[in-house]
């Protein structure tokens, strides 16, 4: 399961990765973690809540896992995204992609981190310090494209 | 043709709506289900969304059936 509710623990996960076979020269870590940004007034965000289309936010996640694999030359790939509420300062997002080589990791992690934050049907609503609520539009800053990628699936 | 349809709401979409989910009977495909939706809930015309059929994004206007899964996917922002 790539969705998780419970808080991602790191050092957990790093222990339990067996670097014993010894064909992986490396490791490369990505964290997201939920910032304290300022906001109108004063106010700054508390915590974030993802909401999620769990069963397809799993097959598409798988996908991208599968393609990188395809495309990168990597050994074992850790996708771990939290739902449900997460406080600031805790992970969100976490990638890990074992590798025999740093360029190939780090090709690799990019792809991932950006194709998750792309495709996978997860949305982040921002509570502030005021007890607001405010829906994440995108991640992407320019609308324009966003409205256009999107309008382009939904022709229908 | 028709039969029992869940449809799923998220993200912003689900405070338009009011629900995560609602089932309805008797559409036909996709378009019709849209026609549906925007009558039921004016609101939704001014949103963008992409629509999944049974997980997969659809790009082209599919026949429903008894017990398919819609869901309305409004532009994503996890990570």
């Amino acid at each position: 399961m790539y969705l998780v509710k419970e808080k991602i623990n790191l050092g957990e996960i790093l222990e339990n990765i067996d670097f014993s076979s010894g064909k992986d020269g490396s490791i490369i870590v990505f964290t997201g973690v939920v910032r304290r940004d300022r906001k109108r007034n004063g106010t700054f965000v508390k915590k974030i809540f993802y909401d999620a289309y769990e069963p397809m936010a799993e097959k598409e996640i798988q996908k991208i896992v599968d393609e990188a694999k395809r495309n990168f030359k990597v050994d074992e790939i850790i996708v771990k995204h939290r739902i449900g509420y997460v406080d600031v300062g805790e992970i969100s997002f976490l990638v890990i992609v074992l590798s025999p080589h740093r360029e190939e990791g780090f090709n690799a992690i990019k792809f991932i981190i950006d194709e998750v934050k792309r495709k996978a049907p997860i949305w982040k609503k921002e509570i502030l310090s005021n007890g607001e609520e405010i829906w994440k539009q995108t991640n992407n800053n320019n609308n324009e494209q966003v409205k256009e990628e999107w309008e382009k699936r939904n022709k229908i | 043709m028709g039969g029992k349809i869940k449809v799923l709401f998220f993200g912003r979409l689900k405070d338009i709506t009011g629900s995560r989910e609602i089932q309805i009977s008797d559409v036909e495909d996709i378009e019709s289900l849209k026609a549906y939706l925007f009558d039921k809930f004016p609101k939704l015309k001014q949103e963008i969304f992409s629509i999944a059929l049974n997980y997969e994004t659809i790009y082209d206007n599919e026949n429903l059936k008894d017990n398919d899964e819609v869901a309305l996917i409004p532009p994503v922002s996890g990570g």
